[in-house]
This record gives structure tokens, C-alpha cells and sequence, in this order.
């Protein structure tokens, strides 16, 4: 099958993520500096510990719902109709539409960032039941699960596969190649490398990468909080202050991204301008401490050498940012490793929009920093932890942009990398 | 020339045996795992059997290695050992500095029975409630989906591409197909790859139970799982894990690795056709297998034996028939063909099936039998293929094909061959 075509293109882009509806909304928010996160609210949980979240709001998730096939709606969970929205929004930026394209030359590739079902409301109706008979034992709930709708009763087709594939393929009738990911962080990365390497190697001409998932679900907060990962957000829609000395902590949240991806061959025959050229994608992974000191510049080295660039041909960065003390220590520390003095100006969009699972804001940041030849500066960066680093702050810079490193590292362990490049530049 | 991608290492856990030997020997045997069984603390629980891995004998055999370990979910723990059995069985144990990867397949988290009633004791759906108990939360079931992904990673310092598929019941496979790539493409030159999944707590079987896909008849004992029969009427529950090591021909060779065959081909596809139900003629499957075909370079004619996806639900086992003799049609290649469905023996391991059937159908090839499909009595009219009922049997394989299908239309495909040096694939 190796009829291989080395360049693939993003031809279209799409968002639905807090308080952005579009990659255009995102673009102003990061001129303006302007954090999309609000406070914390949710039906099924109450909380005082915490406090703001990067949320979808009602209005987004109406919208996003719209955007669904009315018979999937059932089915789908909101971070799949987030998905779908972003797609249908992709598309139109592509210019593309799927029915001149063949169904089995359509890949589609999902990336969530961690189950969001089952989730306390699935069971909420049936525990609740059990609560009021105070009869909350598992034979009781069993019960109410089983014969008087105590639970949602597509659990299983919202929990068992990654969802959004299921709904996605049927929503855009594609029938190709696929794959779904959840993995946190490192989903998107695996998603886009399997749509690259399906259309490198001819087992697709288009491929849909679909980014979407919360950390608004009861046991990954948890977990996160247990962590101290979370901001206490005493400044808040200003909290999550990236490589500032005042970081504390991340604003977590929630959203979706989509691309569509073509072979050179396949958008030059659509005669559609392209807005990035994918030079490389790399990932590695330190899920042993041990090697944490190095990792995320190797990451870095690895894939530039392995794509025949250095870095002298990046022309901006545009890092994580988790917000956290020492999180952002052992980013810096990485980064100066990295640039070895090299004054390449480091961004991030982290605090416009807080941390978000498998939604490559970075990459959406860069392709409107290609677009616009701008680099946004760093909302809520006013003292810097480093002075080595060229950290964008206060202004953006106006300067030609042709290839943007895309840097990421998440809690996990894992580590991921991606050039993206001007198509225009060559 | 792509690269060659051979098969090093094999490890599976489940309940009919710890070691890929024990397992491959009882499926000849034509041994069942599957066995009565209902939720913990719940009676007349509607689904009656399943193929549970043996608590005990699985803790007493792998106690050394499982004393190392974190606490994690269940299906971590079956997947970590087989995974520990096939790096072990490919002589990699403790071989640091390989450019290695990790695909793993897996399902529904399993963390929500304990720690729900743990939260909504007190005060209902309150997060407060949940994270003022957290230290009697059991901390496996906190970590994220790609758990087992990760503990494998660390466990042989694996530090390539890491991949977590969740394609429901295509997930291992998909797994297993995507590791092919990577090594054909040249991007890594060793996998580790396949899938482990346990379905059986209450709460993912009250929602299996809910769409109607498991069965809940009482009236074949454990010869309920019967794929392409008339009277299957549902699948059968099971859980384990199982994983193959894959490497490049020239790493395996380098290293004077064992080879248990060569996978050649892999097809993926989607139904698009509905979420709860496959395509009745199985477009989506007929689809995944062609596209393998293809990939491997070889003819429908070319194919000797399929190892089926078989789940023993009343329209997998029409549709994939369908599928199989669209795809083998020409001068009716599907009348010669053998078709097993492994799970009549080990019921259906969900989202890491695709793997024990991935070996089965490796070994198949390797050795020249056919595992058998048990409790084909009676077979449905519409299911009319050589199903191999009953007892193995010996069949010459050139190459083979292994189906996997997920819920929402997922299909994959893997083609093997049993290893020849001169071969090009």
C-alpha cells in the first residue's frame, strides 16, 4: 500500500471550546488576553473546592446538540456533540464536502481525554430512588437499574467505545480507515499520528481527527485535586497563570477540536488553501521519573532530527503551561535546555482557555499564528520564572512566521511534539 | 519494500490457562471457560454465565510479579501479566534501550460500583462526598483509561508511541493492526500489543444487560455461547488479557528471536449504518476484511482459514457470514474455507478479544489446526459456511484472517502467514 506522499496539510479547523465558538474566537480572545474560564457549576455536583472551570457553556452545548442528527442525539454524549460541532465547523473551513468523496476513502480518528462515562449521573436517577426508600444497597440499586429506568440505558454505547468514532461515523457517513484513542493528553497525538499514517501510506484521501473530552467528571477531579494539581483560582478567570512566579495550580476544563487532514495531492485537486503543512509529530513518554529531567527536550530534538529540520528553522513555540509551580519549573528548565540560548519566542494559550484533555489548543493556537504571522502574548504573565526564555508577554509580536513547534507535556508522563509549518513555505 | 513484521512473543491470560500453551492446548481440546455465574452481593442477577479468569489461581500464579505492582483495575492486572508473558515468551525481559511501543486495547472503565455508593451514601450525587471519602476510594480505579498502557510502558521501559484504543469490541485489534503499521512504516521496530477487559462487575453488565447483548437464557448451561447456531441468543461474558510482541523482521532476526508467523495485512472500517446494530448484509465487515486483503497484497483465494468474530448474537453471526461470502464469492472460495468462532470457548473478552483470537488464528497457521466452533448444533440456515463445529481439525494454512467488530460499526481485520525467510510478504 506504500504509494507514499509525505506531505499532509490541515486544510480546515473547527472549535467549540470555553468561550470560543470558533479557531477566530479563540485568535481574539489571545490577542485580548482574554480567560474564557468562569466559575464552577454543575446539576450533579456540588462543590466549594472548586472554584472556576474552562466550561462549555449552556449555550455552546445547545448549539452543539443542533448540530447532531436528530436520531443520533440519544446517543451521543456532550463531548461528542461538541466533536460533531467542530467537525461540521472544519469542514465548512476546508470548503470540503464529504458526499464527492467516496465513504471508504473517508479515515476518521477520535481522540478523548479519559471516560467521561460512566459518570455519577449516569446512576443518579436509580441512587436517588434508593436514597428516598433509604435503601441504598446494591440488590436495591440493581433493581432500579434493571427494571424502573434507574439509569441511562445507553451506558454502554456512551461508555464502552470511544463515542464520538461511533457517532461521528455515522453523523458524516464515513466508513473508512479509524481509530479511537483515550488516553488523556497523549490521545490527540495518537489520533493524528494514525490519520497521517492512513493518508502517507493510501489507506485514505481525507482524514477527520476529532479531539474532544472533559475533566468535569466526579472521580478525575478527584483525582486531580488529591494531586494538588488544581488552582485554588483566588484571582479567578486570571488564575492559571503559565511560567508566572505566582502559579498555583491549573484551571481545568473542557471542549473540542477538529481537523481535517489531505494529502498534497488531494487539496491541490481541490484547489483549497491550506492552513498548515504537518512536518512531524513525535511523542515520548516518561512514566518513570527517572528519566523526567530530559524527556520533553528530547521529544523535541528527536522529532526535529527525525524530520531533517533543526531549530534554527522554528520560528516560534508554543509550549503547555500547565500553571503549576513546579510543573512549569521542569517546562522552563526543559525549554532552556532546549534552545540553548536560542531566542525563539515562546507562547501559550493554556490560560485562555485552562487545561483542557485531549484538545490540542497548542496546535489551533499555531495555526492562527501562521494565518496571522502574529504570536499572541501570555495572558497572566507578569513576572516571569525565567529571564533566559524569550516568554511572549505583555504585547504579540508581529514578525514572519513560517514554522511553529507545537510543545506538550501532560501529568502523566507523557510528552508530544508537532511542526507545523506555513504551506506556502517550502 | 516495506518492512517485514513478525510475531515474537505471545501471552494471554484468561480462564482457560496463564501460559499460551495451557490456553492453545484446552482450545484444541475443545474445552469451555465458560461457567454460572452472577454479580458479588446480588441474586437473580438476569445473566447467568459467564467466563470469569479464577481468582485464586490467578493470584497464586502470578503473586510475585502482581506483589511489585500499584494497585489497578482488574483488567490492568490480567493485561500487565499477559503482557509480562509475551515480553517474557519473546526472551525481552530486562532489554532496555528498544525502540519499543505499547497499543493496548480496552473497554469500560470498571471504577464506578464501590466508589458511587461510597459518594451517594450520605448526600446523594455530591462531589463533597465523594472527595471527603477519598481515602476509602480504592485508588485503582481513579487512574485514567489508559492505565494499562502506561503500567506497561514502565514495566519494560517502553518509551516509543503509546497507544490506548478504545473501539469497544475492535479494540485489541485495532491495537495489534496499528502496531503493524508502525513497524511496516518503519517508526518503531518492536510493539507490544493486544488487549485485556473485564465487563464483569455489576454495574457494566446491568448496562450490557440493559441493550439486550448479553444472553440471558438458562437453558444451555455452558454450552450457551453458540455461534451460528439457531438457538444463540446472545453473547457470554468473559474477561482476561492478552498481548504479542511484534517486531521487525531484521530486529527479530538480529536478536535470533523465535518467530510464530508474520502478519501481513490490516484492514479497518466503519459501518456507518447504525449504533446499536451491525449492517445486516455486513458491509462494514465484508469492507475491513477486503481492505486487509489488499494491504496484504494476497487474493481472497488465497485464504485458507477466518477466525471469526462469532459472538453469538442473533446479527453478528448472520451479517458476518454475509460479509464473509461477499468478500470470498469468486468461484465460491467462502465453500472451501474453515471458520471458527473462538469464543464459543472463551466467550467474549469485549474490548480486548481481538487478541486471544489474533493468537488462536497465528497459531492456527502455525501449526496447521484448526480450533473448533463448539456447540453448533443445529446450525442457522443462514449461517451456511464450514464453522469447523465440535472438534479441531487439520487444515493446511497459507494465510488466515482474524475478525474483530465493535459496537458503532468498528470492524477490523488481520491477515497472518505462517513465517517463511524468503518470503516478501
Amino acid at each position: 500500500m506504500a504509494n507514499v506522499s509525505t506531505d499532509i496539510f490541515i486544510t480546515g479547523a473547527g472549535c467549540l471550546l470555553p468561550g470560543c465558538n470558533s479557531p477566530a474566537d479563540l485568535w481574539q480572545r489571545l490577542l485580548e488576553k482574554n480567560c474564557a474560564p468562569v466559575p464552577y457549576a454543575s446539576e450533579d455536583i456540588s462543590t466549594r473546592l472548586i472554584s472556576w472551570f474552562g466550561h462549555i457553556s449552556q449555550e455552546q452545548a445547545t448549539m452543539a446538540l443542533a448540530a447532531v442528527p436528530f436520531k443520533l442525539r440519544r446517543y451521543a454524549t456532550p463531548a461528542s456533540q461538541w466533536g460533531i460541532k467542530a467537525t461540521v465547523d472544519a469542514l465548512a473551513n476546508a470548503q470540503l464536502d464529504l458526499t464527492g468523496i467516496a465513504p471508504e476513502r473517508i479515515g476518521l480518528f477520535t481522540a478523548q481525554g479519559d471516560y467521561s462515562y460512566p459518570s455519577l449521573p449516569s446512576f443518579t436517577v436509580g441512587v436517588s430512588k434508593a436514597l428516598e426508600q433509604n435503601n441504598l444497597n446494591l440488590p436495591a440499586l440493581t433493581d432500579e437499574f434493571l427494571n424502573h429506568r434507574g439509569m441511562d440505558s445507553f451506558l454502554s454505547i456512551k461508555g464502552l467505545s470511544n463515542n464520538s468514532l461511533a457517532i461521528a461515523s455515522l453523523a458524516f457517513g464515513t466508513r473508512g480507515d479509524c481509530g479511537a484513542y483515550v488516553q488523556n493528553k497523549s490521545a490527540t497525538i495518537a489520533a493524528l499520528r494514525s490519520a497521517v499514517m492512513s493518508l502517507r501510506y493510501g489507506y485514505s484521501d481525507v482524514a477527520l481527527v476529532i479531539c474532544t473530552g472533559t475533566y468535569n467528571e466526579a472521580l478525575t477531579l478527584t483525582e486531580l485535586y488529591q494531586q494538588h494539581l488544581l488552582s485554588p483560582a483566588k484571582q479567578g478567570a486570571a488564575s492559571q497563570r503559565p511560567f508566572d512566579q505566582q502559579a498555583d495550580g491549573s484551571i481545568f476544563g473542557e471542549g473540542a477540536i477538529a481537523f481535517i487532514l489531505e494529502t498534497r495531492a488531494h487539496a491541490q485537486k481541490r484547489n483549497v488553501a491550506a492552513l498548515a503543512k504537518i512536518d512531524g509529530i513525535g511523542n515520548k513518554t516518561a512514566f518513570s521519573n527517572a528519566n523526567e529531567h530530559n524527556v520533553y527536550s528530547d521529544c523535541a530534538q528527536k522529532l526535529l532530527k527525525k524530520a531533517g529540520l533543526d531549530l534554527d528553522s522554528v520560528d516560534a513555540i508554543v509550549a503547555t503551561g500547565a500553571g503549576g509551580k513546579k510543573a512549569d519549573q521542569q517546562e522552563i528548565a526543559q525549554l532552556e535546555q532546549l534552545l540553548n540560548g536560542k531566542p525563539i519566542p515562546v507562547t501559550c494559550a493554556s490560560s485562555i482557555t485552562g487545561i483542557l484533555p485531549a484538545c490540542p489548543v497548542d496546535m489551533l493556537t499555531a495555526l492562527q499564528m501562521l494565518q496571522h504571522q502574529k504570536i499572541p502574548a501570555i495572558a497572566n504573565l507578569t513576572n516571569p520564572i525565567s529571564h533566559q526564555l524569550q516568554l511572549v508577554q505583555k504585547e504579540s509580536l508581529t514578525q514572519p512566521l513560517h514554522r511553529v513547534l507545537t510543545l506538550n507535556r501532560c501529568y502523566t508522563g507523557f510528552n508530544s511534539a508537532v511542526v507545523l509549518s506555513s504551506p506556502s513555505y517550502q | 519494500m516495506n518492512t517485514r513484521v513478525v510475531v515474537t512473543g505471545l501471552g494471554v491470560v484468561g480462564r482457560l490457562g496463564f501460559e499460551w500453551q495451557d490456553f492453545w492446548a484446552a482450545l484444541l481440546a475443545g474445552q469451555s471457560a465458560i461457567v454460572p455465574w452472577q454479580p458479588e452481593n446480588v441474586e437473580d442477577f438476569p445473566v447467568r454465565y459467564a467466563a470469569p479468569v479464577d481468582d485464586g489461581q490467578f493470584a497464586s500464579y502470578f503473586a510475585q510479579q502482581l506483589a511489585a505492582q500499584p494497585p489497578m483495575e482488574r483488567r490492568s492486572q490480567f493485561g500487565l501479566m499477559a503482557a509480562h508473558q509475551a515480553m517474557s515468551d519473546a526472551g525481552l525481559i530486562g532489554n532496555t534501550g528498544l525502540n519499543m511501543g505499547v497499543a493496548v486495547g480496552s473497554g469500560i472503565p470498571e471504577r464506578y460500583t464501590p466508589d458511587m455508593l461510597l459518594a451517594m451514601e450520605d448526600a446523594g450525587p455530591s462531589w463533597q462526598a465523594l472527595y471527603a471519602r477519598r481515602d476509602q476510594l480504592n485508588p485503582a480505579m481513579r487512574s485514567g483509561n489508559d492505565q494499562l498502557a502506561a503500567l506497561i510502558a514502565r514495566a519494560h521501559g517502553a518509551n516509543g508511541p503509546v497507544q490506548n484504543f478504545s473501539t469497544a469490541c475492535a479494540g485489541a485489534a485495532h491495537a495489534i493492526g496499528s502496531s503493524f503499521r508502525m513497524i511496516r512504516n518503519g517508526e518503531v521496530n518492536c510493539m507490544i500489543a493486544g488487549g485485556a477487559d473485564s465487563v464483569l462487575n455489576l454495574m457494566t453488565m446491568v448496562g450490557l444487560n440493559l441493550l439486550g447483548a448479553p444472553s440471558v437464557s438458562e437453558d444451555y448451561g455452558d454450552k450457551l455461547c453458540r455461534p451460528f447456531d439457531e438457538a444463540r441468543s446472545g453473547f457470554v461474558a468473559a474477561e482476561g488479557g492478552a498481548f504479542v510482541v511484534l517486531e521487525s523482521l531484521a530486529h527479530a532476526q538480529a536478536r535470533g528471536a523465535h518467530i510464530y508467523g508474520e502478519i501481513v495485512g490490516f484492514g479497518s472500517s466503519m459501518d456507518a449504518y447504525r449504533v446499536t446494530a451491525p449492517h445486516p448484509e455486513g458491509k462494514g465487515a465484508a469492507l475491513s476484511m477486503h481492505k486487509a486483503l489488499v494491504d496484504a497484497g494476497l487474493e481472497a483465494s488465497d485464504i485458507n482459514y477466518i477466525n471469526a468474530h462469532g459472538t453469538s448474537t442473533p446479527l453478528n453471526d448472520t451479517a458476518e457470514t454475509f460479509a464473509i461470502k461477499t468478500v470470498f464469492a469468486k468461484n465460491q472460495h467462502y465453500q472451501k474455507l474453515a471458520v471458527s468462532a473462538t469464543k464459543s470457548q472463551i466467550g467474549h473478552w469485549i474490548a480486548a478479544a481481538g487478541a486471544p483470537e489474533f493468537i488462536t488464528t497465528l497459531l492456527a497457521t502455525q501449526q496447521g489446526i484448526v480450533p473448533p466452533t463448539l456447540n453448533l448444533e443445529s446450525p442457522d440456515p443462514l449461517c451456511d459456511l464450514d464453522y469447523v463445529p465440535h472438534k479441531a481439525r487439520a487444515v493446511t494454512i497459507n494465510a488466515a484472517l482474524s475478525n474483530s467488530f465493535g459496537f458503532g460499526g468498528l470492524n477490523t481485520s488481520l491477515v497472518v502467514k505462517p513465517y517463511k525467510e524468503d518470503s516478501h510478504g
